[in-house]
């Protein structure tokens, strides 16, 4: 069995992760008096600590208000973190100069959901891709028009759309657009901030693709932020699943939807509409509503809601910390008991179905 | 203001009408020397001439002193249009920077100024001109100006703030930001932009106003000093008898209401121009 990892800095996993984050927290204040003072705080973002691989993609899953865009951002110091550290190639983002920060903004990029508060209306869309070039002086001149439209080309847009403007393109486009804004500037990692939420299923796919290419071409890493688990499913290696700004449960994408190990995981997975109206399946209806996070519960976040048959006072009183529970895959829950037995080693030695403790879903309503 | 913008203001036939009736009238003010039919100021014969109703001969009248109105019209147009377009120009600069300031920059920065702002959009901007214009014998114009313009900035700053701090927030700001544009590119080339219309709308409208209230602190005798015609002091010359030389306030108060309205509709053509999604079938 390995040992139990330090609460405060879960180790990290991964041995040369490109990104590393590290306890990050962000707080907002609410409230707060006229001067500034007294008021109480929003924890958006409450000690999430995760690794991002070279070529890999993140995924980070959660209900809305969970802290998922928060800690993409945070991350980007678009907005500044509270606490935490974030480490991009070797480099401490959270202590760079504002200087050392532009410059090593051209490897981290990001893109929106919106697609139509992400680009500006008044720059033709030839200017918006283009901005990138500038700010880093990569090109000018006809060698920047040059670039821009190989851009536009790479991300499925024809290169004469470099002249007109965002309104006259539809929301997939828009999207398209805002990849090859970031893309310009060559990065290495780019969050990508709930990118198809706002589109059609259809187009959904097509943008999802898109960015699968661009990975395999470009070797890109992304942290996949969104809600929609099967979107996650298609595109991540790995998946982090986020509730009231912590992460829950951090797992290979084969591992955390085969066998999710925490109980909120179980409980969002079973709400993930399958495509056969003769399946049958056992749902978690979770009760309630997601608590506040100005006033977050006690110990685990999720045990006013938890259905966990072990689930007991304890779980009121002790923070679970993000613990290995089974190889590679972290868990926050105490009432979990950890293995070291993977599930293609148990399958090897005759198992069928895996172990009790591994708490799967038909276990819980047996 | 981009060549492509002024492209997209011309391509509306308002704009046209109010940007040539506009240069009618600063035309005539610039050539009011060549093309005034009198000496402005010349009281031609105070005993045969003076307050002549519109004739073919003076074809606004004369007034009281049996000077032209019409070229005082003129020679007027000159001092009001350039007073107030310089005034607007300068409390347009004023707004933009401090709201830009306050708005971008946020925080206690923006608590601080914002209620400064508050302290000086309460004291009654006529008030506070007519104490300072009446105890200060000797205004020349560019103090008039400084006057004018320094004291008429507070509300659009407040709107140029509130546009800054909303405009700030978008994903295309967290963009640029994100691929590495420092606070002034920021600022200038994507907060700006977007923040501008009602700005211009304001300063549009601003230039209409302010011809007004210099007309109205000239008529009160505290704005454009006699002998120097201003719209607003011809009116002031009639109003002692105003059904008696009604030429002496209609003229000057068209030229005023035509100017006003003209400023308006260039100021909401410029507002269109600007963003291209108020034009219908804008593909260029």
């Amino acid at each position: 069995m390995t040992a139990p990892h330090s609460v405060a800095h879960p180790r990290p996993l991964t041995p040369d992760p490109l990104l590393r984050v590290t306890d990050l927290r962000k707080y907002f204040p609410v409230g707060t008096g006229l001067f500034g003072r007294g008021g109480s705080s929003v924890k958006a973002v409450d000690g999430v600590s995760f690794d991002v691989l070279p070529g890999e993609t993140l995924g980070l899953v959660g209900e809305s208000g969970c802290g998922k865009s928060t800690t993409g951002r945070a991350i980007l110091r678009l907005i500044e973190p509270t606490s935490g550290s974030v480490t991009f190639a070797g480099q401490s983002v959270l202590d760079l100069g504002s200087t050392a920060l532009r410059q090593l903004r051209r490897q981290m990029q990001i893109i929106f959901q919106d697609p139509f508060s992400s680009l500006n209306p008044r720059m033709s869309v030839g200017a918006i891709v283009r901005e990138g070039l500038t700010i880093h002086r990569l090109a000018e001149g006809a060698e920047a028009d040059k670039r821009v439209k190989q851009l536009l080309q790479e991300v499925g847009l024809r290169p004469e759309y470099s002249n007109r403007y965002p309104h006259e393109f539809s929301g997939g486009q828009r999207q398209r657009i805002g990849i090859a804004r970031a893309l310009a500037v060559e990065p290495k990692f780019i969050v990508c901030d709930e990118p198809v939420s706002a589109l059609d299923v259809s187009v959904q796919a097509q943008v999802v693709n898109l960015l699968q290419d661009l990975q395999r071409d470009r070797g890109l890493a992304y942290l996949f932020i969104a809600h929609d688990l099967s979107v996650v499913e298609h595109i991540a290696d790995r998946v982090a699943v986020m509730y009231l700004g912590k992460v829950v449960e951090l797992a290979t994408r084969e591992d955390l939807y085969r066998e999710p190990l925490m109980p909120y995981t179980q409980a969002l997975l079973s709400a993930v509409p399958v495509p056969n109206p003769a399946a049958r399946r056992d749902r978690i209806v979770l009760t309630g509503d997601v608590p506040s996070p100005s006033n977050p519960p006690s110990g685990c976040v999720f045990h006013p809601r938890c259905h966990h048959p072990a689930k007991d006072e304890a779980c009121a009183r002790i923070v679970p910390p993000l613990e290995e529970k089974a190889p590679g895959h972290l868990v926050a829950c105490i009432k979990q008991a950890p293995t070291t037995v993977t599930w293609e080693q148990q399958q090897a030695a005759g198992a069928t179905r895996p172990p009790e403790r591994y708490l799967p879903l038909a276990a819980l309503h047996a | 203001m981009t060549a492509e913008v002024w492209r997209r203001l011309w391509r509306q036939r308002r704009a046209r009408v109010a940007l040539g009736l506009l240069a009618t009238i600063a035309l005539a003010a610039l050539l009011a020397p060549v093309i005034a039919p009198y000496d402005p100021i010349a009281q031609h014969d105070i005993i045969g001439l003076k307050s002549q109703a519109p004739s073919w001969s003076h074809p606004f009248g004369t007034d009281q002193y049996s000077r032209d109105v019409l070229s005082r019209l003129m020679y007027g147009a000159r001092i009001s249009l350039s007073v107030a377009v310089l005034a607007v120009f300068l409390s347009g600069t004023l707004a933009l920077a401090w709201g830009a300031v306050a708005g971008y920059f946020g925080g206690r920065l923006d608590a601080v100024m914002m209620r400064i702002i508050d302290g000086l959009i309460s004291i009654p901007r006529v008030l506070l001109l007519l104490g300072i214009l009446g105890v200060w014998s000797e205004v020349t114009l560019p103090v008039l100006i400084l006057l004018l313009g320094g004291t008429g900035w507070f509300g659009v700053s407040r709107m140029v703030r509130a546009e800054v701090l909303s405009v700030s927030r978008r994903d295309h700001v967290a963009a640029v930001r994100a691929l590495g544009a420092g606070d002034w590119r920021i600022l200038t080339g994507h907060v700006l932009p977007n923040a501008l219309a009602p700005v211009l709308v304001a300063v549009a409208l601003g230039v209409g106003s302010l011809i007004a209230l210099e007309g109205g602190l000239s008529y009160l005798g505290v704005g454009v000093r006699p002998p120097h015609a201003s719209w607003g002091n011809i009116i002031q010359d009639g109003s002692m008898n105003v059904t008696g030389l009604w030429w002496m306030s209609l003229f000057p108060g068209l030229a005023i209401a035509v100017t006003v309205l003209a400023c308006n509709v260039v100021g909401e053509a410029l507002r269109d121009a600007v963003d291209p999604r108020h034009l219908p079938g804008a593909h260029d």
